[in-house]
């Protein structure tokens, strides 16, 4: 069972007006098998950029998210149903991703570079590059002779 | 090679019988051609009888006696061994015979070596088929392991289903969730700064969280 998840802007609306909008789009889901798991209001506030929807122009929306969950066949349908409600602005559908548990290596990235882990294996990598340079093989770090 | 001909001074042969033409060399004839006698001066020339010291004639007269009895006994002995009269006559029967002594013994060599053969493979077979049964056996009890956690996994899945449907937003329930929604916005963003403090929301303005170390 995939849990997908509808962000949806609406253009700004009194409370009556959005309570039935919200409704007409819960019912949507409804009437295509689906079951809403959770309804959440991100706020009202300007979008990043105008966009222009049923010959409208719209620089403020109210951002909506359902989780729910639907035959994967409906997306399609979901989609184009609300791309024809004229009081969502913009709508998109993603599947739910689940939280990842992930070490915190904060400690590790505040070290200086070169004491960094990555930073380490980049400098190995380079070193692999390097032109084979002749050994004397005298058991000696220096030339021990006039060059 | 180089050789002292009649009336050549030198002739020079090739040689040897390769393309290699560094090793060819010219035959050549002295200043006189070939096909010219013997000089007027030279036509009645006797020349004299080579004299030979007594030691020298006595050491090759021994030594040619010596190289003669050699010889003569060596072709004796070959003559001897190759003469036609000496040859077995070929007996028919005994051919025969010598070539079935011959196939039977290879035979019973070849039998030894099957059964040795047989008795490896049937070690080996027995070995392969006891190894192929405990794979088998090993993949069966993998499979069934894998069964196992698969469904126990979609056992944990379904409770948790279930446990989350009780939160679900049914017909019913769908003006108290939408009241709900609009009275309670949520936002999801913070910052972090490097002591860990977490400061949630949009604007940057709401109370610091401590991070639990």
């Amino acid at each position: 069972m995939i849990t997908h998840e509808l962000m949806l802007l609406y253009r700004v609306m009194p409370k009556p007006e959005l309570v039935t909008t919200l409704k007409r789009t819960a019912e949507t889901l409804f009437s295509r098998g689906g079951i809403i798991r959770k309804l959440e209001n991100l706020g009202t506030r300007d979008i990043p950029f105008k966009i222009s929807a049923h010959g409208v122009v719209y620089k403020q929306a109210s951002y909506y998210v359902f989780t729910f969950n639907v035959p994967p066949i409906a997306i399609k349908d979901l989609l184009d149903e609300f791309e024809r409600d004229v009081d969502i602005i913009r709508r998109k559908i993603f599947k739910q991703n689940s939280p990842e548990f992930k070490e915190c290596t904060l400690h590790e990235e505040l070290q200086p570079a070169p004491y960094r882990k990555s930073v380490q294996e980049l400098i190995a990598q380079a070193r692999k590059l390097d032109k084979p340079k002749f050994n004397y093989n005298t058991g000696l770090d220096y030339y021990p002779f006039q060059k | 090679m180089f050789t002292r001909l009649n009336n050549a001074k030198l002739a020079i042969t090739v040689e040897a019988f390769t393309t290699n033409y560094t090793n060819l060399q010219v035959y050549r004839w002295g200043k006189k051609p070939r096909w010219l006698p013997t000089a007027k001066t030279k036509m009645f020339r006797v020349a004299p009888r080579p004299q030979i010291p007594t030691e020298d004639y006595e050491e090759l007269k021994r030594l040619h006696n010596n190289y003669r009895t050699q010889i003569k006994s060596l072709t004796g002995y070959f003559t001897e061994k190759y003469s036609t009269e000496n040859i077995q006559q070929f007996d028919i029967e005994q051919h025969e015979k010598s070539i079935k002594d011959d196939f039977l013994k290879c035979t019973a060599i070849n039998d030894e070596w099957n059964r040795q053969i047989k008795i490896q493979r049937e070690e080996r077979v027995a070995k392969e088929l006891e190894e192929s049964v405990n794979l088998a056996k090993q993949r069966l009890e993998e499979r069934q392991q894998r069964q196992l956690l698969k469904l126990q996994a979609a056992d944990v899945e379904v409770r948790r289903v279930i446990e989350d449907s009780k939160d679900f937003i049914t017909p019913d329930k769908l003006d108290a969730a939408i009241e709900y929604a609009l009275n309670n916005p949520v936002d999801y963003n913070f910052a972090l700064d490097l002591d860990g403090n977490v400061y949630k929301g949009r604007n940057n303005d709401s109370v610091k969280f401590e991070i639990k170390q």
